[in-house]
């Protein structure tokens, strides 16, 4: 959950990009980290296994703004998405503040996606997180390729709730800002 | 931060940052922590047990499993901000949360970053009326543990509207984004029958296989080697399916060996039996 760094005069908030396996969370968050004004933005780390199979998580602070005097500062982690590191997965959403759901629209991805959000929540109720107060937005990503699924029918899959959803071309940084804006700006009011 | 004449040190083994931590809410059996300067994730042992913490802790399941793990650093360029303690060790120890209210414009005013701006604003466009600050957090100490003593929140927030409140440690109040509904989606997603989750997870897992390994899957199947080349992966994703779904389920179906046959094996039966494969 969101601190206060007194020190440094910042509120810090965790922002963490969920989703299936090479669905485009890392590109997302390669984005931001390109786009962003080096003197904001702390080191992006990536923890990779030896062969590069998997990241463990990346993280990007990003100044925003200030808040009377108080800078606030997005912390940005991508989760492994290959399935079997639930265990990573899970560690990560641990004082989640933010989540964006990088879907990946390819037909051949559907099942997994659905896996990923059933993941998701289950891992979330895991902390006893409540799933209302948690500020959420998903991205249907690589909407270039061939053999995609509608928006309409990613909706119905994936967003029954209706949170805010974006089209994405992350590898051109298409839907990466508008995705993020969104559950940036329902960050900052959670705050509350 | 609040220093309380009972807390003690834990040191990072990765970087040596030092953090204040209080033993209160630490349990008997430790917690992992994840070093906010270095993300070395990191045993924290009770007070009695501190001087007994290994230089180099295997440092969590994951590690466990993916002993090799590497550093990379991208950037050259250095975060600015002082060290603090992720919210993981914050959760750890005891739910420590912070309350600002901002008004609507202060959120507006994020429309200000996109693709080519995402820039800081040195001074607030409008500043906000109230700020109210519960925190109790342990903020670390930089590399001499001097500074930890220093950093008082009363003593260092100037802001004459910032109230820092008495520490609370209940559950905030449900915020405006309750609107979203996602309890309708939570309807939706978390709860399912416990087989219908045991066959996604199956086809989803072994779909990974082929998701990740793509050239390896072809030469595989063109060698007839399947089974061999990809031993590895079935166990990873065995060990995580049975402990997703629970062994005794796991044990008594054949959910995992069919999702081998269908999409591994192409809808040949290389695999046979039940439960885990063989």
């Amino acid at each position: 959950m969101s601190m206060i760094n007194y020190a440094s005069r910042e509120i810090n908030c965790k922002i963490v990009y969920y989703g299936t396996g090479l669905g485009g969370k890392t590109t997302n968050l390669e984005w931001v980290h390109s786009r962003v004004d080096p003197e904001s933005r702390g080191k992006m780390i990536s923890l990779a296994t030896e062969t590069d199979r998997t990241l463990f998580f990346d993280f990007l602070p990003v100044d925003l703004g200030s808040i009377r005097g108080f800078k606030t500062r997005f912390h940005l982690y991508t989760v492994p998405g290959q399935v079997y590191y639930n265990a990573s997965r899970k560690l990560i959403l641990k004082g989640v503040d933010g989540i964006i759901f990088v879907a990946d629209s390819q037909a051949q991805r559907a099942e997994a996606n659905i896996e990923a959000m059933h993941n998701l929540f289950e891992n979330l109720e895991s902390y006893g997180y409540d799933l209302e107060t948690i500020p959420f937005a998903i991205q249907y990503n690589k909407r270039d390729l061939d053999n995609i699924l509608s928006v309409e029918d990613l909706r119905e899959q994936l967003n029954p709730a209706g949170v805010p959803d974006f089209e994405g071309v992350a590898i051109e940084g298409k839907g990466v800002f508008e995705t993020l804006r969104a559950v940036s700006k329902l960050v900052v009011k959670t705050l509350n | 931060m609040t220093m309380t004449q009972s807390s003690y040190f834990v040191t990072c083994p990765a970087c040596e940052t030092s953090f204040p931590v209080d033993p209160s809410r630490v349990p008997a059996g430790g917690v992992r922590a994840i070093c906010s300067t270095c993300m070395r994730v990191f045993q924290v042992d009770p007070p009695e047990a501190v001087d007994h913490i290994p230089a180099d802790i295997p440092a969590d399941p994951v590690a466990a499993r993916t002993p090799e793990l590497e550093v990379q650093t991208e950037s050259p360029v250095e975060s600015a901000s002082a060290p603090i303690i992720d919210a993981e060790v914050e959760d750890e120890f005891g739910d420590a949360e912070v309350r600002i209210e901002v008004d609507d414009e202060a959120a507006d005013s994020l429309d200000d970053f996109g693709d080519s701006e995402f820039e800081v604003e040195e001074e607030p466009q409008d500043p906000v009326d109230e700020v109210e600050a519960e925190v109790d957090l342990d903020e670390p100490i930089g590399e001499t543990g001097d500074e930890a003593v220093e950093v008082d929140e009363a003593a260092t927030v100037d802001e004459e509207d910032i109230d820092v409140a008495t520490v609370e440690e209940e559950a905030a109040e449900p915020s405006p984004v309750a609107d979203q509904s996602l309890s309708k989606a939570a309807a939706r997603f978390g709860r399912r029958d416990p087989h219908d989750r045991a066959k996604r997870l199956a086809r989803v897992l072994v779909s990974d296989m082929l998701t990740y390994h793509p050239a390896q899957y072809e030469e595989a199947v063109s060698q007839g080697r399947l089974k061999e080349e990809f031993e590895e992966e079935i166990r990873l994703s065995w060990e995580e399916y049975e402990e997703q779904i629970g062994r005794e389920l796991a044990e008594s179906t054949d959910y995992f060996i069919e999702a081998l046959n269908e999409i591994l094996a192409r809808g040949e039966t290389l695999f046979r039996g039940v439960g885990r494969p063989e």
